[in-house]
């Protein structure tokens, strides 16, 4: 680009910038479009969560409702309990942010790289079978007489019924599963970031007498501080969307105790008795809630680490 | 600037495909007009567009219902040309909302209008279809014929006005009549036959026979899908746990004793392994293989997928069964030989049904009318149901009877896929199902058994109407009622399980249910029932 000596008013700035680079604007053109026709065109859906929505009248012809559906979904009877269920399940979850971090050290540890790399695929490969394979496949283990309850039978003597529809086995096999299902795929980051660490701050900690457990916790955990607080920062803003389609590919009414979170009820609200405002309305609640998770997480993040996504 | 040129190529086919993904959601595929000229054909050269769910039986061979050789025959019968628009599969219920919030609207739109919010009067009062009124009088004479010979069909097809909408799929025109039927208990009877037992009747009988069962060998005597645990059985408490007619009272099972005279029954068969334990999570695989492998010996499964399927099987891999042996019972009743209170039954026209409106956009509605007309007539009643003579079916004595193009196809097609093909009953399209259909469909003995079996059901009595809540109360009635189906299915489920002692819960999750509101529900239900037998 040509240097100027002085500055000169945006706007010729902006003209002489796009006579030069007017090839560079029109590629981003569609990236623009893309955005705006599908990330920003929908947000003004939105705002039938105000609105007693229906399809033929359009949202300028349905009658406005103000808070109506909030205030429904907030008295509703089971509001509590889609509280409670969609944030234990997510802490339970958050709480198995660790083990992928730990499997990276260990995969970083280890020797042989023809091992490591072995471990590595075979960890990841639950990752590419889709939910509902793995949730028949679930179903199917835990079924009375599926292999998981048959070792939990003969090992501890657990019933042989079918695990699913006791209510307080429905968390620990929907975190479990989870941990194998992301395990390896998750790892993939926290490897990456170890090998982009320099080998001579090891050399160095080696001079000075660290042993691999100190390597460890001065060279290589410091390395990777910033990777892991924004990948919790990103995992504490999904809190409020747990993984739905697998909870509604599991779950059954003797379990509903523990299971419904508030995804499954928007998605039993909105595509089964189409009630779409109102589905709209639980929705519109979760994200802003996720959205205020993801602030706080990052502000506190900010102010003891220095490290935040903005 | 000049490094740049040779991007212009790459950038211009970014941009120009991000705009073609527009035009891709609707197939229309246009056709050459018949070439016929006949007096008998007043709309002869007229062109109609007709919005419909494709069925996956059509979509195997073709893609589009326009190219099926049903739609071709109906074009040459009727000298209209049809341009079918099929919605995405899978997403038919987004799709029908965004045409209707485009407002560009087909001149038929067939979609099951019962579930339009508000009902089928508030899809008028919103501008999207036409009050057929004045259309049937005039130009239907054929499906008015019908409707004047059957009264009580005439009033399901009306909306909350009493006014015709639409053009319907009708189950026959008869209550009860064999296209209701389609699932019921089935038996092992040859274990019955080597212990001596008869073909049971009631629970009691069934106690009996599923604990001979038990006896026996089989580990899981009885089982069936998740969602029909509790319909197959509460016929025998004289119970239906949904909303339904008595004497003209409307009523709901959910809140009556027997309801807990049934749950108290299933609670003694779970505890005691006599049916499957894992219902919860059992689905028409685990049925099938319960059932073949002889680990169930008595199923509650559909008359095609399930006895017909299951008979094939077990006497490919054991000859001696044979569809003697797998039979069907007649449904669960509480006093011997008399007819089940309750069975499940599909009514004639309901809230699955799909029916043909014509749209206020549609410029030609005397040829609307009379194209939708025309499936009802005598010649359309046959294309629909039989498909085309000489090909399809043959008559025999004055009954269309299926060729073996049909029935044993030399492609090595299946029947379901050459009558979606062929005709359009199978596939619930607009017209009036014919019983000789669904007898011939079923090729087996035994399921022809099935279907009369089924028959001995007083359902057709008090099975609740097409019909729905007024537009004023359908919020209240939508939220008591997700409440209330929740509730019922949790503790349900909990009952049985044990997981709840019915015992001593029962009735505080009645004073729940009250709480909801279930009263106020079978209130609103009441109003609706009784205005629509005014109309």
């Amino acid at each position: 680009m040509r240097k100027t000596n002085h500055v000169r008013p945006l706007r010729i700035r902006l003209r002489n910038d796009f006579k030069e680079n007017w090839l560079l604007y029109l590629m981003l053109v569609p990236v623009v479009l893309f955005y705006l026709i599908f990330h920003y065109g929908p947000m003004f859906g939105l705002s039938i969560a105000f609105l007693d929505y229906r399809p033929a009248r359009g949202i300028l012809g349905s009658r406005f409702v103000g808070f109506k559906h909030f205030y429904n979904f907030f008295t509703n009877y089971y509001f509590w309990r889609l509280l409670r269920n969609t944030i234990r399940i997510s802490l339970w979850s958050l709480a198995t942010f660790p083990l992928p971090i730990i499997f990276a050290l260990l995969i970083n540890e280890l020797r042989s790289p023809k091992f490591s790399k072995t471990a590595q695929t075979i960890a990841y490969i639950p990752h590419f079978i889709s939910t509902v394979v793995i949730c028949g496949m679930i179903v199917e283990l835990t079924s009375s007489d599926g292999a998981i309850t048959s070792i939990l039978h003969t090992l501890f003597g657990v019933e042989r019924v079918s695990l699913l529809t006791k209510k307080e086995n429905f968390i620990p096999i929907y975190v479990l599963s989870g941990i194998w299902q992301a395990l390896g795929w998750d790892a993939i980051i926290y490897i990456s970031a170890l090998a982009g660490i320099s080998p001579e701050l090891y050399d160095a900690a080696e001079i000075d007498g660290a042993g691999r457990w100190q390597q460890m916790l001065h060279v290589t955990l410091p390395g990777l501080a910033s990777t892991i607080i924004i990948m919790l920062i990103l995992k504490v803003g999904k809190i409020f969307n747990v993984g739905y389609e697998k909870i509604i590919l599991l779950y059954n009414p003797a379990i509903y105790e523990t299971a419904d979170v508030i995804n499954t009820y928007v998605y039993r609200k909105g595509m089964i008795d189409a009630q779409y405002s109102y589905s709209a309305a639980v929705g519109l609640f979760n994200n802003i809630v996720s959205f205020l998770l993801v602030n706080i997480t990052n502000h506190i993040s900010k102010k003891t680490s220095d490290t935040g996504l903005w | 600037m000049k490094k740049y040129r040779h991007l212009v190529p790459l950038a211009l086919c970014v941009t120009a495909s991000l705009f073609a993904q527009g035009g891709k959601e609707q197939q229309v595929v246009a056709k050459p007009q018949p070439a016929q000229t006949d007096s008998g054909k007043p709309f002869e050269g007229v062109t109609l567009s007709w919005w419909t769910k494709l069925n996956g039986n059509v979509s195997v061979n073709y893609t589009n219902l326009g190219d099926t050789p049903w739609a071709q025959y109906v074009e040459e019968q009727t000298g209209i040309h049809i341009n079918f628009i099929h919605p995405t599969q899978g997403s038919e219920k987004e799709e029908f909302a965004i045409m209707l919030a485009d407002g560009d609207y087909p001149d038929i739109i067939e979609h099951t209008w019962t579930t339009y919010p508000g009902g089928p009067s508030q899809a008028i009062n919103d501008g999207v279809i036409l009050n057929l009124d004045n259309l049937m009088k005039k130009n239907a004479p054929n499906f008015s014929g019908l409707m004047a010979a059957h009264p009580d069909v005439d009033k399901m097809v009306k909306d909350s006005n009493g006014d015709y909408y639409c053009f319907p799929f009708l189950r026959g025109l008869e209550n009860p009549n064999l296209t209701l039927f389609s699932g019921g208990l089935i038996v092992r009877k040859d274990v019955l036959d080597k212990l001596g037992l008869p073909m049971p009747e009631t629970i009691d009988d069934w106690d009996m026979v599923l604990r001979a069962y038990k006896a026996n060998g089989f580990a899981v005597p009885f089982c069936t899908r998740s969602e029909w645990m509790l319909d197959c059985w509460s016929g025998g408490f004289d119970n239906w746990g949904y909303f339904y007619v008595d004497d003209g009272v409307v009523k709901n099972g959910i809140i009556e004793d027997s309801r807990k005279a049934m749950l108290s029954k299933l609670r003694e068969w779970y505890k005691d392994g006599l049916i499957d334990n894992d219902y919860l999570v059992a689905n028409k695989k685990s049925n099938q293989t319960y059932f073949t492998t002889g680990k169930s010996a008595a199923v509650n499964a559909p008359f095609g997928q399930g006895l017909g399927n299951y008979t094939q099987i077990m006497h490919a891999k054991d000859p001696s069964i044979t569809q003697e042996d797998i039979r069907c019972t007649v449904p669960v009743t509480s006093t011997r030989g008399k007819n089940a209170k309750f069975s499940k039954m599909n009514a004639i026209y309901d809230a699955s049904g799909v029916s043909a409106a014509i749209s206020t956009n549609c410029k030609n509605r005397e040829a609307a009318a009379y194209l939708l007309d025309w499936m009802y007539s005598k010649e359309g009643n046959l294309a629909c149901n039989f498909g085309i003579e000489g090909k399809t079916y043959t008559m025999v004595d004055g009954n269309p009877v299926y060729t073996d193009f049909v029935l044993h196809n030399p492609d090595g097609k299946t029947a379901s896929e050459i009558l979606a093909a062929y005709s359009r009953a199978s596939t619930s399209g607009v017209c009036v199902q014919d019983p000789r259909y669904i007898e011939q469909y079923y090729a087996q003995d035994n399921q022809k058994e099935a279907l009369r079996l089924s028959m001995k059901t007083d359902m057709g009595k008090h099975a609740f109407p097409p019909c729905s809540v007024d537009s004023k109360d359908a919020e209240r009635f939508s939220e008591i009622m997700s409440n209330v189906e929740t509730l019922q299915d949790e503790m349900e489920a909990q009952f049985i399980s044990g997981a709840v002692d019915i015992n001593t819960e029962w009735n505080s999750y009645q004073k729940q249910l009250r709480a909801f509101g279930i009263d106020e529900a079978i209130g609103m239900m009441q109003k609706a029932y009784d205005n629509y037998m005014a109309h």
